[in-house]
């Protein structure tokens, strides 16, 4: 049943501008590495660990590579030829030149095919080691109670991971899915990834790998607990996106936050590294069997989300595209979208949930992540909790399948542990209350919510046909995205973006598509194949 | 600016066997102005403040007070609790704003009006004349904290106290003061250890180094300003001098870096060292083993962290006037009702920091006090901090 | 009705009656004993007649609570004092009008947000063309030339371009303030303007949500603006304070006692 009747050859217009905009910026991926994709070949490779400074051992290796000029050749090369030459394994070669015992200078080129050798056979170590995690991870789904989508997801932010581990845990317990550790402010704009266990952070705990071990070991206990397998969340973007991704690939991260844009455009960081990077990170999480988070309601923070509704739909079509190439299944694709619009507005749930409907019908396969109300949140924390409530009613109507929760304290503090139980309790009481009523519904044909989707709709393909003619960099040059103007060769990073030479080797792409590609390729995400909840798409439909 | 306060001597000297407490160690030791600077607010810098006026007016010594930021008020400006007030006697002097002189429970009377103003009105030398209370603020700036400081000197002061603004540290420069207590407390870290390595870290900078190359001589660093960097190199032909006038290291390190000769040179800065400077310099072969030489203590805002990397690479920091610290309190309670056991705290930063007394002014007890001695030059690389 | 400015009380449903609630959460099991100690701390906090109307167990190692009680204290209101900024604020007009008779050149500002804190928007409300509220910003003033960096921007920064357009002001906004990172913050960069020599050349402004006066005079700010700030509380406390400085200049101490 279609419940708003929107304008199918709209959707495919502004589909097929999405897939030109998409292509358009693949010859840059193609051309070009970056610091951060070298210094994940490394982390892919094994390579782990800091200095005495604290400053981790791949970005190293990396600096001193790209003092050297040999990264166009890839890291993978150099690397390999340093083992082959010093008889040392990857660590040792790292250490030793962390102790400038060992230079890239003194090291000759060898022959390509033997360090090929060398090298893939470390690559097809780890890749099925990941992939081993993945299977892991569908064992663990499928022999679990799966929620009802929309499934409850919760941030915790302590900075202290063991801090966050008990509040995690609590919420786990109250009936969160999932549970997002929210980083440090400013990690994104870190060139490097802290090493070890943290207690403290800014507003969040650093995102690093043992933090995630720490994390995903205490929602495994507490899962089992429950008999629910509970999701983890941690935010691949930043200057270290690939890296990120890398780290959550082997301590089976089950979501990243993993946007194309949202570094151009909120943290400043150069337009070509963010896209680059972008590609190989998700490749990463495709492979890791890893639903992405994207981040369009940020689009909505800064401007009115009324107004610049279609922005929102045309990045989710510009996500889905990129995602695309970089071998996502659209199941693991969770576009972002948000109840941002002025509470005051009369008929203001009319236009959100119109908009809700919208992005179940235009992305049918997709678990779209549905963001809470915070612009509006003032700290009358009375008010807030209703907002949440009816943010709760719109996605449970609307067949949302990750949905944040909103915290009534939102505005005031990250959220206390009492903060987020009354959130829980909030959504679980609406989403039973109203469980079906979804299914006994359908829109007034050509009422104030079928206009309101169509006309979004409208503007949003227009608006994505016309950065298809002036392609996506231009377009983020115009501020024709959340009114940000970014430079081409602007922003933070773009040091570390270095053509490719002829020889350019970096084995990870071609592995992980190989097998991305192939029609096999169906992880499971969202419950039991054998009940039918395979793909997870036919409990949102 | 002139380095030395004063050369006043105190009048009432007691016998030295009352050196046993730190806080008599300070006010005996012929320091004129004591700056009492804290690792954060919160730290128990009042409180210390509130011994060494006690001590020193109990003894008869005619004391100043002032603040470099605003201090004795009742409530904290972002907690809310209650904090310890300024206790003084009679015959103390006080720079402080008009406008808190107003609030004061002890009767003050106005000596002298300065030309500041500040934002809490103009600044004031006050005499007390009946004891109390008191909340000082005297300027944000240390061109106004010097001047209200040599005003009280003028007027009869024998010991001045300045007060830090939270965790400012500016007030401990050796042109404002010649002797420094630091105050460190629970509401550093979450953890004690977290407490002990930030204040070994702030020790290891406020006690860098005094430069004592042969070159000292011919600089008058107090005639450099933020526009002067020095680039001294020692080559085969002898050693050679490039003044650079620049915006600001600020504006201007790639370029200070440019023009390095090579490793091993000694680069003096007019104004502050930063961070970024650092690992600037870390990251570049030409600066290897380099020597970083700066006005005193308080101009290196660079992190521990940055300046660890810095001296990874062979690199030195010295300064043409060292800090005095003489003492180092602790405070075990933080604000938010976090608490260590007194002692272990007291113990654990003595530990770390061998080479200078600790004491917790509350519970009356101290360390590191017998064979303390002064180091000087280059002996103390490192600030001696394990 | 008649409310003693001395002795103000919460009013419940009638005056003075005190009535307060609050929620909390306890580390412990929800049982009787769990409610009994929510109750004893609601007493210890200075409530009376308590009462516990909601108990529940959350994961089973924490309770939550939802308490009414009576508060026995009051407050004078005839005692209190809030610092504020010292200004009296002007329009749009009449700033650029001030700036023009006393100052007689455009005033430099550079603002940005520092350190790790990515919220442009309060200093965007102050500085950028459109304003906030209807007001525009100072960037629209004939007689400011303003430049804002915009957000993350470290101390160093923020120091070197005021230094480099011989700026009369700095602004700084923070608005995260978890752990207190915004005062590391802000003294970091006063320490820095010290060191490098310039603190009687510039004005160090703060802002944001968390931010008040009181916190800027104890930092060594010259001020410090809070929620509700208008583009023009700014701009009339700069182009004063820059008066005043100019004005003072001159001007020597003098005793009134001598």
């Amino acid at each position: 049943m279609m419940r708003l009747d929107i304008d199918m050859t709209l959707v495919d217009r502004a589909r097929s501008a999405a897939g030109r905009i998409a292509d358009g910026i693949q010859p840059t991926i193609d051309a070009y590495t970056t610091t951060s994709i070298e210094r994940t070949v490394l982390r892919l490779l094994g390579l782990n660990g800091v200095d005495e400074n604290d400053v981790p051992l791949p970005n190293i290796v990396v600096d001193q590579a790209q003092a050297a000029g040999l990264l166009e050749d890839g890291i993978a090369y150099w690397i390999g030829s340093a083992m082959l030459h010093q008889g040392l394994s990857l660590s040792e070669i790292a250490n030793a030149l962390a102790r400038e015992e060992v230079s890239f200078d003194r090291i000759p080129r060898s022959d390509h095919d033997t360090v090929r050798r060398v090298i893939e056979h470390e690559a097809t170590r780890v890749c099925s080691y990941i992939k081993g995690r993945r299977l892991q991870r569908e064992r663990l789904i499928v022999g679990s109670n799966s929620s009802t989508p929309p499934y409850l997801y919760v941030i915790v932010a302590t900075g202290n991971i063991y801090e966050d581990v008990i509040q995690a845990k609590a919420a786990a317990k109250c009936g969160a899915d999932i549970i997002a550790v929210i980083r440090s402010t400013g990690q994104s704009l870190l060139d490097y990834v802290p090493y070890g266990p943290t207690t403290e952070g800014f507003g969040g705990t650093y995102a690093t790998q043992a933090n995630f071990r720490i994390m995903r070991e205490a929602l495994d206990a507490v899962g089992r607990e429950c008999g629910r397998y509970i999701r983890l969340v941690n935010y691949c973007s930043g200057l270290c996106m690939p890296e990120i991704a890398t780290m959550g690939a082997l301590e089976r991260l089950d979501m990243m936050l993993n946007d194309a844009m949202y570094g151009i455009l909120f943290r400043n960081i150069n337009m070509q590294r963010t896209f680059i990077d972008q590609h190989f990170s998700r490749m990463i999480n495709a492979y890791a069997g890893v639903v992405i988070n994207t981040g369009e309601d940020n689009y909505l923070t800064t401007s009115d989300a009324y107004q610049e509704a279609h922005t929102v739909l045309a990045s989710q079509f510009i996500n889905e595209a990129l995602a695309l190439r970089s071998g996502l299944t659209p199941w693991q694709i969770g576009l972002g979208h948000a109840y941002e619009m002025d509470p005051d507005m009369t008929d203001g749930f009319l236009y959100e949930l119109a908009q809700a409907e919208m992005a179940r019908i235009i992305f049918p396969e997709a678990p779209l992540k549905y963001m809470p109300p915070t612009k509006h949140m003032t700290g009358n924390i009375f008010k807030g909790h209703l907002m949440d409530a009816m943010f709760n009613l719109a996605g449970v109507i609307s067949g949302q399948t990750i949905q944040l929760l909103g915290i009534l304290t939102e505005h005031v503090h990250t959220p206390h542990l009492q903060d987020r139980y009354l959130a829980i309790e909030n959504a679980k009481y609406i989403m039973n209350n109203a469980r079906h009523l979804r299914q006994e519904i359908t829109y007034k044909k050509d009422g104030i919510m079928e206009k309101r989707a169509n006309e979004v709709l409208a503007k949003a393909t227009s608006m994505l046909e016309q950065v298809a003619a002036i392609s996506l960099m231009s377009a983020i040059e115009d501020g024709m995205f959340a009114s940000v103007k970014r430079e081409r060769t602007g922003g933070r990073g773009l040091d570390g973006v270095i053509r490719k030479s002829e020889k350019y080797y970096n084995p990870f792409p071609e592995m992980f598509m190989q097998e991305l590609t192939s029609l096999d390729f169906s992880p499971v995400l969202w419950g039991d194949p054998v009940k039918g909840q395979g793909r997870g798409s036919e409990q949102w439909k | 600016m002139n380095q030395s306060v004063s050369s006043a001597k105190i009048a009432a000297t007691p016998s030295r066997d009352d050196t046993k407490n730190p806080i008599d160690m300070v006010v005996f030791s012929g320091g004129n102005n004591i700056a009492v600077v804290g690792l954060a607010k919160n730290s128990g810098k009042t409180v210390a403040l509130n011994a060494i006026i006690k001590r020193a007016q109990a003894v008869g010594m005619r004391i100043g007070v002032a603040s470099s930021g605003r201090d004795g008020e009742k409530l904290d400006a972002v907690t809310r609790l209650p904090k310890p007030r300024i206790e003084v006697q009679r015959g103390a002097l006080v720079a402080t704003a008009e406008k808190l002189a107003m609030s004061a429970s002890a009767s003050l009377e106005p000596l002298i009006k300065t030309k500041h103003v500040t934002v809490l009105g103009r600044l004031i030398i006050y005499r007390v004349n009946s004891p109390g209370a008191i909340e000082i603020a005297s300027g944000n700036k240390a061109s106004v904290v010097k001047s209200v400081t040599e005003l009280m000197r003028h007027l009869g002061a024998e010991l001045i106290v300045i007060d830090g603004a939270a965790g400012r540290r500016f007030s401990s420069a050796p042109s404002l003061a010649d002797a420094t207590i630091l105050s460190t407390g629970a509401v550093v870290a979450p953890t004690l250890e977290g407490v002990v390595s930030r204040t070994a870290q702030v020790v290891e900078i406020l006690t860098s180094p005094q430069w004592s190359d042969p070159h000292r001589q011919r600089f008058d660093p107090e005639s450099l300003t933020n526009q002067d960097v020095v680039i001294i190199s020692s080559g085969a032909m002898g050693n050679h001098v490039e003044e650079l006038k620049v915006k600001s290291v600020l504006v201007s390190a790639a370029e200070i870096i440019r023009q390095l000769p090579g490793p091993g040179s000694t680069i003096i800065l007019g104004g502050a060292l930063p961070g970024n400077l650092m690992r600037d310099l870390a990251a570049n072969r030409k600066a290897r083993g380099s020597t970083v030489v700066v006005g005193d203590a308080t101009r290196i805002l660079a992190t521990h962290r940055d300046l660890s990397l810095f001296k990874s690479r062979g690199g030195r920091i010295r300064v043409f006037h060292k800090i005095h610290l003489q003492a180092i309190t602790t405070c075990p309670v933080a604000p938010d009702g976090r608490m260590f056991d007194a002692e272990t705290l007291l113990d654990a930063v003595a530990k770390a920091i061998k080479h200078i007394p600790v004491v917790d002014v509350v519970a009356g007890k101290t360390r590191n006090l017998p064979g303390y001695h002064e180091t000087t030059g280059d002996e103390t690389e490192g600030g001696g901090v394990a | 009705m008649e409310v003693n400015m001395t002795r103000v009380r919460p009013y419940g449903d009638t005056l003075d009656d005190g009535y307060m609630q609050l929620s909390f959460t306890l580390p412990v099991q929800c049982n009787a004993e769990a409610r009994k100690a929510a109750e004893l701390l609601a007493e210890k906090m200075g409530l009376e007649d308590v009462k516990v109307v909601y108990s529940h167990n959350i994961a089973d190692i924490f309770s939550f609570f939802v308490v009414y009680g009576r508060c026995i204290h009051s407050v004078d209101m005839t005692a209190i004092e809030i610092p504020k900024v010292d200004a009296d604020f002007m329009s749009y007009q009449e700033i650029n009008g001030f700036i023009e008779k006393h100052i007689a050149r455009r005033i430099v500002v550079v603002a940005a947000c520092t350190g790790t804190d990515a919220h442009t928007v309060g200093i965007d409300a102050i500085i950028n063309m459109k304003g906030y509220r209807g007001e525009y910003g100072l960037e629209r003033y004939p007689w400011f030339t303003t430049y804002n960096l915009g957000s993350q921007v470290p101390n160093e920064d923020l120091l070197a371009k005021a230094i480099q357009v011989n700026a009369d002001a700095i602004l700084v906004s923070q608005v995260v303030t978890q752990r207190n990172i915004h005062i590391d913050n802000l003294t970091h960069l006063a320490e820095l303007v010290e060191a490098e020599g310039i603190r009687d050349k510039v004005l160090l402004i703060m802002g944001g949500p968390r931010i008040s006066h009181e916190l800027a005079i104890e930092l060594g700010y010259d001020a410090g603006f809070g929620p509700g700030t208008l583009p023009s509380h700014v701009g009339s406390f700069i182009a004063q304070a820059l008066a005043r400085t100019m004005r003072n200049s001159g001007e020597q101490a003098r005793g009134v006692y001598p």
